[in-house]
């Protein structure tokens, strides 16, 4: 069986293909990455080679010719590839500041939800995409620094599994595609029924959330000088964008109100930033 | 007149009364207080320390003192340069 080169792929500025000696592998991954296909020629590629079931490390990832990852189970290389290209879509974007953030989005008016691993971005995204709104991204919001727009990276969401079990129509899916045991941490939009944004938005709300089991949903405002504090510590690439990446965060803190959001029930923090967001139109 | 003044590779906002400096070298944010947003719009190498601590409501009295430290950490975060 042949190799399989995957469609082209755009992550923000990152432009690529996957060439897979699975061709079940090169599927899942454009199944996972479907929301990012693009006509054209991809200008860089990953490669995800299997050299059998001798080897150890049977799972080999490279990019651009360069070694990766090795790994002997193929859903751990999936998901070093998927890092990979979260990496290089952040660097990709020098004109961007860009925030470890989740977001969506109603029409054109966006939400972002900025905070650290573990504070709830992905749950809550994949929460309000089902709910109707658009889904942005789950993890690099790229805010423009000469517009303010937001660049949609509808990749796929990462749910850790205590938060896939909140979404029963994952269940049902991904027993049939998931790969190996692991689960599925990938999630693409469609398989919450999301639609992924299409074109950019403008970031009228800032929501900072933070998970904590068993709490009752709480929204709080922030002053809009500590809301920069926290967007400029959300940033990937301050040290990049330099003054003009800081005065674009300060814009949005001067003009997108912005709360923090602490609790563990999904469907009322869902409803506490449609509400925040609806008062904002 | 020379004063302590605002280094040049500090960015600054004032956002609802509070300051928040972008250190650009060190690529590092600090929040100022209402108080000391004041002080640091003076902080323009044009006023020496008493002539700061005169233009703050409440007159020059014990806030110079305020104003002393504050300048003397701003300096140690290298935010401000005094000569």
């Amino acid at each position: 069986v042949g190799a399989r080169v995957t469609g082209r792929f755009v992550a923000l500025g990152h432009d690529f293909a996957v060439e897979a000696d699975d061709r079940a592998l090169a599927a899942h991954i454009e199944t996972l990455l479907a929301p990012l296909a693009r006509p054209g020629r991809p200008a860089t590629r990953y490669e995800l080679r299997d050299r059998g079931t001798g080897v150890g490390r049977r799972y080999l990832v490279r990019f651009e010719g360069r070694h990766v990852t090795a790994s002997p189970r193929a859903e751990h290389a999936v998901d070093i590839l998927l890092w990979h290209v979260n990496q290089e879509a952040v660097q990709s974007c020098a004109d961007h500041v860009v925030l470890h953030a989740a977001a969506a989005a109603s029409g054109d008016r966006a939400v972002l939800l900025p905070g650290p691993s573990g504070a709830g971005k992905s749950t809550l995204v994949a929460g309000l995409a089902g709910s109707g709104l658009d889904y942005v991204t789950d993890e690099a919001v790229a805010i423009g620094v000469g517009d303010g727009l937001v660049t949609p990276f509808p990749k796929p969401l990462g749910l850790h599994s205590g938060a896939v079990a909140l979404f029963p129509e994952l269940a049902r899916i991904a027993s049939a595609v998931r790969l190996g045991t692991a689960g599925p941490r990938h999630v693409p939009p469609a398989w919450l029924g999301a639609r992924p944004a299409r074109a950019a938005s403008s970031p009228v709300l800032v929501v900072f959330p933070r998970y904590v089991a068993g709490s009752p949903v709480s929204m709080a405002p922030l002053h809009p000088a500590e809301a920069l504090v926290a967007l400029c510590q959300a940033a990937f690439n301050l040290s990049r964008t330099g003054r003009a990446g800081f005065a674009r965060l300060a814009a949005l803190a001067r003009t997108a109100p912005a709360y923090t959001l602490t609790g563990g029930d999904l469907a009322g923090a869902v409803a506490a930033v449609r509400a925040a967001l609806e008062a904002t139109g | 007149v020379s004063g302590p003044r605002r280094a040049p590779w500090v960015a600054w906002e004032v956002l609802g009364g509070r300051a928040v400096l972008f250190d650009e070298q060190a690529c590092a944010v600090h929040l100022l207080n209402e108080s000391a947003t004041v002080v640091w719009g003076l902080l323009d190498g044009s006023r020496d320390i008493r002539a700061i601590a005169a233009e703050l409501p409440g007159g020059r009295g014990p806030a110079i003192d305020g104003v002393v430290a504050l300048v003397r950490d701003l300096s140690r975060l290298g935010l401000v340069e005094t000569c």
